[in-house]
């Protein structure tokens, strides 16, 4: 993101892509020049002017350290859509327990929404991983070509009971509105961007949905109209 | 419930088409016994159930999640298995094979201990849909009694699995029935099953695992005198005339759905 033929990679292509919704997936570290390069080039001035749908889903961890970034991050993104994603890769409960320590984070920032992604069970996270493949396939028991596997039915049980979750926070959001509201009157949906600030960690990163939403692409209104549960 | 395998004396009809396939056209059955009281027959109507597959020639295995003295495993240690579902391996080992396309018909012991968590968990991972998609009918047959935690247990049950046929059983040991309208059958073809009470004095004899009422050796088994044998015989037949009987209605409950289809 830093580079310029990096930006033109994923920048240049919003115009004329056939995805409708593009996901950028921040390592960690890289959250200042990040934003500071989208300063550089006018993309935030195109999200305010109303050229682009920008969103910004901050990927919380269970640390001060996370939380202090949400502050940093508040400053430059605008007017864009700014949801505080909980990520419960334990059984954190996010500081809920000291409401002073809570409110200084969580109701700092007005406009932010939150979404919860609730925790997913440690050994249905790791078949994932070890599968490679989206959610959305290893709950329709396909591996990364497509074919048939032979995941387990439970495991791909407690997936699919999490991915309903989250799409569930997604519907509370109305996030569908946000990237895709022309798909509910039957036109055309315009260029949309999402932006996935990642969490401090890759566990952090890898266990949250959004860091894997490209896989809804083009198809994402549809697939979330067809969440489950 | 359904009981039929391929090979077995009922055939059921071929399938048109793969929609068809999973409303229909089972090839196994998963019947889990529960009830959320302790001591109301559940193990031996698990038991008897087994039984009732291998006396029909059906292979069948059976999952104890009951456990402790007398347990069902105890009974049947060749069909049976100790299964847990307290962490997600055990929750695997039980529920990965209950929905396997091996045309073996299972049966699982529900304690009461277990009952909420078993049904909250196949209910979260979807397991009737699953079964019934692959061809599996499941099935509870649940202990009635009149209490009131029991009913409202067996309520929970078709928010739980409305895929399920759910079949009350009347165990004449615990009473006579006057709770049936708290129990109302769900799913097609499904009737209220009656557990005969077995003669006074008769339990000694099947109370002692191993036990298999369908064990060939039975007849001739030098600790049952021959008017108690005679006696279990009668028992036997009248329970395996309920289960033939919810067969024989889902069976014809299904050719009619499959007639108007």
């Amino acid at each position: 993101m830093t580079s310029v033929p990096d930006q033109m990679k994923i920048f240049d292509t919003l115009g004329n892509a056939e995805a409708r919704v593009t996901v950028i997936d921040i390592r960690a570290g890289l959250l200042s020049s990040t934003l500071q390069a989208l300063s550089d080039i006018g993309f935030i001035e195109s999200a305010k002017k109303g050229q682009i749908t920008f969103a910004v889903f901050h990927i919380l961890g269970p640390s001060i350290a996370s939380l202090e970034e949400i502050a940093e991050t508040a400053k430059f993104v605008g007017d864009a859509s700014y949801f505080l994603v909980k990520n419960h890769i334990n059984d954190t409960s996010f500081f809920e327990w000291d409401p002073a320590t809570y409110d200084s984070y969580f109701k700092q920032i007005k406009r932010a929404e939150e979404i919860t992604i609730p925790k997913l069970n440690e050994m249905a996270c790791e078949q994932v991983e070890l599968a490679g493949v989206p959610y959305v396939s290893f709950v329709a028991n396909k591996n990364a070509k497509n074919e048939a596997a032979n995941y387990s039915f439970v495991l791909r049980g407690y997936v699919r009971h999490w991915l309903g979750n989250v799409w569930g926070e997604f519907d509370r959001v109305k996030l569908i509105d946000l990237v895709a509201p022309e798909s509910r009157k039957q036109r055309p949906a315009s260029r949309k961007l999402g932006l996935v600030i990642p969490g401090r960690s890759r566990s952090e990163r890898t266990r949250n949905p959004e860091a894997r939403i490209a896989f809804l692409d083009s198809g994402f209104a549809d697939q979330m109209a067809r969440a489950p549960e | 419930m359904r009981f039929w395998i391929p090979g077995s004396r009922t055939k059921w009809p071929a399938p048109r088409n793969d929609e068809q396939a999973t409303r229909w056209s089972f090839r196994s059955s998963v019947t889990i016994v529960a009830s959320p009281r302790p001591r109301v027959g559940k193990t031996l109507l698990a038991r008897l159930l087994t039984d009732f597959h291998l006396h029909e020639g059906r292979p069948v295995a059976a999952f104890d999640l009951n456990g402790g003295e007398g347990s069902l495993a105890e009974f049947l240690p060749e069909q049976a298995t100790v299964a847990e579902i307290g962490d997600i391996q055990g929750q695997m080992a039980l529920f990965d094979r209950l929905v396997v396309e091996d045309d073996i018909n299972k049966v699982v012991d529900l304690g009461h201990e277990s009952l909420e968590s078993f049904f909250a968990l196949a209910k979260r991972i979807g397991f009737a849909e699953e079964a019934r998609r692959r061809g599996i009918a499941p099935a509870v047959m649940f202990v009635a009694t009149p209490d009131k935690a029991s009913s409202d247990a067996y309520l929970k049950l078709h928010i739980y699995l409305p895929q399920a046929t759910l079949t009350p059983v009347h165990n004449e040991l615990l009473g006579p029935a006057q709770h049936r309208d708290k129990y109302p059958v769900a799913g097609r073809g499904a009737v209220q099953v009656k557990l005969p009470a077995l003669a006074p004095g008769l339990r000694r004899y099947i109370d002692k695992p191993p036990f298999s009422f369908a064990d060939a050796k039975l007849a001739n088994a030098p600790g049952i005198p021959l008017d108690a044998h005679l006696e279990l015989q009668r028992w036997l037949r009248k329970i395996y005339l309920e289960f033939r009987e919810l067969d024989l209605r889902i069976l014809l409950a299904d050719l009619q759905a499959s007639i108007r289809f």
